[in-house]
């Protein structure tokens, strides 16, 4: 036990007591925000905040602006600047006070028809705020009770039958969750594996193994390794959910969606039950790989076989989001490989069938121990085999052989 | 010359019977054309057959409401004839959902003019696939909030019949297609796939034989400038062929959905877009090609290298992270500046030709400014590809990379 804590430990400060790793560690999630900021700035710069231009020859215009909003916008308040005549507004558009200029003639009340004039192209954002104050001018006669609900609009909550689960269609933040929580577990445990994996190599390599076997047994070794391994990643999700946490924590003031996020108790359970055995099954496996191949290149594309499979449940996201309960989406979850992300996306747009999540994580623990297994043999098979790689057929001979 | 007709030869049968490369080269339309079909189908298309054997989506979906608000008294023409139920309470409505004579029922509650709030209640409870649904429902609120007027609520839900009269001509985007904005970034994205690959590829190569000491034996028999050239050569033809097949297929599986939804005809491509692409393809290849046997010669090993391109490909990604400004305003400040600077030009201005027209002056601009830096940067790496530096087994650093660049290492 002791030595297997030793390898552990050693596995665990290889990868994480050293500048790299925090370097990583700390690098993504500020590239995260470099990324996020250019591209707001972007969208900031390349939109027209300019005026727009109106004729208003059937003077259907009680209400002139639009009311300032109380509530943050990043896309720019709509101004209307009034001219007498559409050569006065042309004039303004050629000189580019204004971006565009709409023109409502004498039977605008009768036929709704109306001109929209600009130079090349305008802030089609403008547009929807323009309809929005010809809805206010027209229903500005009405009673005020109406009228508020007609500009106001709806608010949909969202039920299951028995109402244990509730969202309001203003927090889609919610949806964005198992997504981003799939997203963020997967790159986590790929990578991690791919540490051991590295590390297993390189190891094999300059032949450290064949020092380290003389005193430590290849299991104590595999499975101080593998510990190692998850403990690693462990650590990476630690850093990366605090930075999400310090992010909400940051942005729930002032930001409504992210504000409205809520994890409920069942959720994370089930992201729990998920995640653990995942995660030995792809450190597992990375091992099994590291100890039958010689180098490194060829084992990278072997692990792209699996490391594919985790991930394509994200090329359907759309079925699996609006049909999380369809045929695809049930048929994935049943399949180990895509079960994980499949069950984390699923369960935050449905309610999974009990029955169905019984099967599916049973079956994620049964493919960890079976990887486990497979990993054992593959490492007393393979690891002091140099120059060539070993068939599936050969790990098992030989493994029987070995141990 | 001989020597390097040599090289090519061997590194371009190498590269292409690798299967990784067969199978990401079939891979990307293949799954390009899986997600445009799913993203694309709707429920009038003939595909949606297919693709509701994926959901288990029949494409009927009843619903019902109670109304404890007493608001509604008349549907607008566009609910269908049983669309939607009518339940005196929410124990009927509940008992029809459990039994599954609907998906789904909406409770307007007594204070509903007062709160806006509306219950949604779904068995599945999945706030995506009732959005239509409930698109309609918005529609019933709204005509009986305007006294069951059809004219009033015509007038309400399109308050203005616009004329559009754009003073100069360009190319129009139907704001409300996602594939306006889809298909620039789609094709940019292809762009910066192909150039990167083939410059990995190019890395790879080096970095590899430099790691097993291959290259060592090869200098004894070809000049550093021969073993340069061959390689970049011969990996350019083979992301060029990458590149010409992507974009072929691409446009293939866009032709087979113009039939149906996607384009509609709203969305017009420049004939010429495949010859462009070609051309900033070669050039961006050749300057950040280059760039990464550079890299390669310079780097002691793979893991080195890997971290080194990093920084290299840093310009090439900025354009694609602000695509979506491209799309809507291609002929801004900063998406001209983007278009014309030679490292990032590739991938901006083929996502500008997407997205609309480019003036043929910036074209002509952003062309000589690229091929003057491929010119520059080839020279630079050519002088740096020297024998010493291959051999060295030195860490990379920017500096370092900086100063042998321009021949003071």
């Amino acid at each position: 036990m002791t030595k297997t804590w030793r390898v552990f430990w050693q596995e665990y400060k290889h990868h994480v007591i050293r500048k790299r790793f925090f370097l990583i560690a700390l690098s993504i999630p500020l590239m995260l925000l470099v990324v996020m900021a250019i591209a707001i700035l972007g969208v900031f710069m390349t939109q027209d905040k300019r005026p727009v231009g109106i004729i208003d020859q059937a003077g259907y215009l009680k209400i002139q602006q639009l009311p300032v909003r109380e509530e943050y916008s990043p896309e720019p308040a709509l101004i209307l600047s009034y001219y007498q005549n559409e050569e006065a507004a042309a004039d303004a558009l050629k000189r580019r006070e204004i971006q565009a200029y709409y023109l409502l003639p004498l039977d605008f009340i009768e036929t709704s028809k109306g001109k929209l004039v600009y130079i090349k192209t305008w802030n089609t954002n403008m547009g929807y705020q323009f309809d929005r104050l010809l809805r206010m001018n027209m229903v500005e006669s009405m009673p005020a009770d109406i009228a508020y609900r007609l500009m106001e609009g709806d608010e949909f909550t969202i039920t299951n039958l028995d109402q244990s689960r509730e969202m309001s269609e203003k927090a889609w933040g919610n949806l964005v969750v198992p997504i981003a929580a799939g997203l963020l577990i997967m790159v986590i445990i790929i990578t991690a594996g791919g540490y051991l994996l590295q590390a297993l190599v390189e190891e094999k390599e300059n032949r450290t193994i064949e020092i380290i076997v003389t005193s430590v047994s290849p299991n104590q070794l595999m499975i101080g390794k593998i510990l190692g391994d998850i403990a690693v990643g462990l650590t990476q999700l630690i850093i990366w959910s605090g930075f999400l946490i310090i992010g909400y924590l940051l942005a729930r003031g002032s930001v409504d969606w992210i504000a409205q996020i809520r994890l409920s108790k069942e959720y994370l359970i089930l992201l729990t039950l998920v995640v653990i055995p995942t995660f030995i099954t792809i450190a597992a496996l990375m091992a099994a790989i590291g100890s039958i191949t010689t180098e490194m290149r060829e084992a990278q594309q072997i692990s792209g076989y699996f490391t594919l499979p985790l991930m394509a449940p994200y090329w359907f996201s759309y079925v699996l989001m609006t049909s999380p309960n369809g045929p695809l989406a049930v048929l994935l979850s049943f399949f180990p490989l895509t079960a994980p992300v499949t069950l984390i996306m699923r369960s935050g747009f449905t309610q999974i069938p009990p029955w169905q999540l019984v099967i599916n994580i049973i079956e994620l623990f049964l493919l960890a121990g079976l990887s486990l297994w497979l990993a054992g043999k593959a490492f007393r098979a393979g690891m002091l085999n140099y120059g060539k790689r070993l068939s599936l057929k050969e790990v098992f001979a030989k493994g029987k052989a070995v141990g | 010359m001989s020597k390097t007709i040599f090289i090519i030869r061997n590194e371009l049968i190498r590269t292409i019977v690798r299967p990784s490369f067969i199978i990401s080269l079939l891979m990307f339309p293949l799954i390009m054309a899986v997600v445009i079909f799913i993203s694309s189908t709707q429920k009038d298309s003939s595909s949606f057959a297919a693709f509701s054997m994926l959901t288990g989506d029949t494409g009927e979906e009843n619903e019902g409401y109670v109304d404890q608000s007493g608001l509604i008294k008349a549907f607008p023409p566009q609910v269908e004839e049983g669309a939607l139920k009518s339940f005196p309470d929410i124990h009927s409505a509940n008992q029809a959902l459990e039994n599954g004579d609907i998906s789904a029922y909406y409770l307007v509650p007594v204070n509903y003019l007062t709160s806006g709030t509306i219950n949604y209640i779904r068995a599945d409870y999945n706030p995506l696939s009732g959005l239509e649904n409930s698109t309609m429902f918005r529609d019933v609120l709204d005509y009986n909030l305007l006294g069951q007027d059809l004219q009033a609520a015509d007038r309400f839900w399109n308050p203005i019949q616009v004329e559009e009269v754009a003073l100069v001509e360009s190319v129009t985007r139907d704001a409300t297609n996602p594939m306006s904005y889809m298909l620039p970034y789609f094709v940019g994205m292809i762009l910066y796939v192909v150039i990167i690959s083939s410059a990995s590829l190019l890395l790879n190569s080096i970095s590899t034989e430099k790691g097993n000491r291959v290259i060592e034996l090869l200098i004894a028999s070809a000049s550093p400038q021969e073993i340069m050239n061959g390689k970049i050569l011969a990996l350019g033809v083979v992301g060029l062929f990458q590149a010409v097949f992507w974009a072929g297929t691409g446009l293939i599986v866009l032709n087979i959905f113009n039939q149906n939804t996607i384009l509609s005809g709203s969305l017009v491509l420049p004939p010429f877009l495949i010859l462009w692409v070609i051309l900033y393809f070669l050039l961006g290849y050749a300057i950040y090609g280059s760039l990464m046997a550079g890299v390669g010669a310079l780097a002691p090993g793979m893991k080195e290298a890997s971290q080194a391109t990093m920084l290299v490909v840093m310009p090439l990604l900025i354009p694609l992270i602000l695509s979506p400004s491209f799309s809507m305003a291609p002929d801004n400040a900063l998406s001209v500046a983007l278009s014309l600077f030679p490292f990032t030009a590739p991938v901006s201005m083929i996502t500008r030709l997407t997205a609309g027209s480019v003036p043929a002056w910036q074209l002509a601009l952003s062309l000589c400014l690229m091929l003057i830096t491929a010119f520059l940067v080839v020279r630079a790496v050519a002088g740096l590809f020297r024998a010493q530096t291959l051999l060295t087994g030195q860490n990379f650093n920017l500096l370092l990379f900086i100063k042998a660049l321009a021949g003071r290492a």
